[in-house]
């Protein structure tokens, strides 16, 4: 039994790797310590498989491990080397750019709590269910999380200039 | 700036995967197997070097166990090797013929310290699991004595499914919280799950009673009730039937289980207290860190008396 939900979880990992990493990377903007939290979230997910009650929640419970190596990381690891090169590249030929660095910027001003649902809503562009279900908490908290959090963007980067 | 942040997936689409993204994720699941395996040999070694030892530590248990209680506690308390006691599958096998289709998980659990115990918790999940199939079969038979009387034919009877699994949820030095259940395809109500709570060092069953205490019933009634209406507030879907509950004696017997975290969760079968589409029902009452739980038991050694 065991065995095979090993074999389980490894293919779930690999089928969705990109979007861990990318999820990890959206924390703390650079490859290096992206790369760090999916070995690490897989290590420890890997060694605790038994705590997974029902399978198919198994990617719900990854998503949760690996906000959670990035939150844990953030919190040790004070000063970052945030990669700039990378938002430059893709935003060149955006219009808006400015705007879109400045708020890509600004997410990391926001506390983990405001900054989670951002980044899963808006970034990973999932639904709000899923951002229930992978913070254990209920749909309307994360509404009001979102609303909350977008408020606090807006006044972080000052409320004049976006209205 | 909501036009900004639906660009954020776009960003989030293009960030760049690392070449060697595979490479970490596969040097993390072998960093784990091999850490495993590791434990697993000097387990082994472990064990073979102490079994010399362990057998002249029984024999001396037999001399002095009815001259020296005191004794026979400071022996009890002298093995500790890492965790004491661990739970895996031990057997598995298919049942194929003409009424059934069933496959069987049967657990094992290891102590490392304890084979008295050990044996008689196997011995018990042994006979469940046995109990638990022979009923089913007969369920199975039964039924297909109706269906072949009542008009069904060989040919259009669809053999009932069972599968019994286990799943393991808390071990410490002095407790295993595992459940025995068995899903099939006869009938919802036929479904069963058993709830083991087990003392490691006594091999008695815990009950609700030693964990929660004397108040139990009625520390169990204020948190469940409560929480009850709590879920239904956040939820209108969901519908508790209260007034059951209310009446309800709850007693000693009460199936509950430790979490991973300790949290003591107490059991409520399908229907038991709420509508049948909710499933089965789980309370989280306490946490088995903060009940002065297993120190309450932890003294005692009937085996040995």
């Amino acid at each position: 039994m065991i065995i095979q939900l090993e074999e389980e979880f490894i293919t779930m990992v690999r089928e969705n790797k990109e979007d861990f990493y990318r999820l990890a990377y959206s924390y703390v903007k650079n490859e290096q310590d992206a790369l760090d939290i999916v070995g690490e979230a897989t290590y420890k997910a890997f060694n605790s498989l038994n705590k997974i009650r029902e399978r198919k929640y198994m990617k719900t419970w990854f998503y949760k491990i690996v906000i959670n190596e990035s939150i844990t990381l953030i919190k040790k690891k004070k000063n970052f080397v945030y990669d700039t090169q990378f938002i430059e590249t893709i935003t060149e030929e955006a219009e808006d750019k400015d705007k879109i660095i400045d708020l890509y910027n600004s997410l990391d001003k926001l506390s983990e709590k405001y900054k989670t649902v951002i980044i899963l809503k808006y970034m990973k562009s999932m639904q709000i269910n899923e951002i229930a279900e992978i913070l254990n908490i209920n749909c309307n908290t994360v509404k009001s999380r979102l609303k909350r959090g977008v408020d606090k963007l807006k006044l972080v980067m000052g409320g004049q200039y976006y209205g | 700036m909501d036009k900004q942040l639906n660009e954020l997936n776009d960003l989030f689409n293009k960030i760049k995967i690392p070449e060697n993204l595979d490479n970490v994720i596969d040097h993390a699941i072998n960093r784990e197997r091999n850490r495993k395996k590791k434990i697993m040999r000097s387990k082994n070694k472990l064990l073979k070097t102490i079994s010399a030892a362990a057998a002249c530590l029984i024999l001396m248990v037999g001399l002095t166990v009815n001259l020296s209680y005191v004794f026979a506690q400071e022996i009890y308390k002298v093995p500790v090797i890492g965790a004491l006691a661990k739970m895996m599958t031990f057997r598995e096998y298919t049942i194929q013929n003409d009424t059934s289709i069933g496959k069987v998980i049967i657990p094992n659990v290891e102590i490392t310290d304890n084979q008295v115990v050990q044996n008689f918790i196997n011995d018990t999940i042994n006979k469940k699991v046995n109990e638990i199939v022979e009923e089913q079969a007969i369920l199975d038979a039964e039924y297909k004595e109706a269906y072949l009387e009542t008009g069904g034919t060989e040919e259009d009877y669809k053999k009932i499914e069972m599968t019994v699994d286990y799943q393991l949820y808390y071990v410490s030095d002095h407790i295993i919280s595992f459940e025995i259940s068995k899903y099939q395809t006869l009938a919802p109500a036929y479904n069963e799950n058993y709830f083991y709570n087990i003392n490691l060092k006594t091999a008695d069953e815990i009950t609700i009673k030693n964990v929660l205490g004397e108040n139990y019933a009625a520390l169990i009634k204020d948190s469940v009730e409560q929480q009850m209406l709590n879920r239904m507030k956040e939820n209108s879907d969901l519908s508790y039937d209260l007034d059951y509950f209310k009446n309800m004696t709850i007693n000693e017997d009460r199936s509950f289980y430790v979490q991973e975290n300790g949290d003591i969760t107490i059991v409520f079968a399908p229907y038991e207290v709420a509508s049948g589409y909710m499933g089965q029902q789980e309370f989280i009452v306490e946490n088995i860190n903060n009940v002065g739980f297993p120190d309450a038991v932890a003294g005692k050694i009937s085996l040995i008396e």
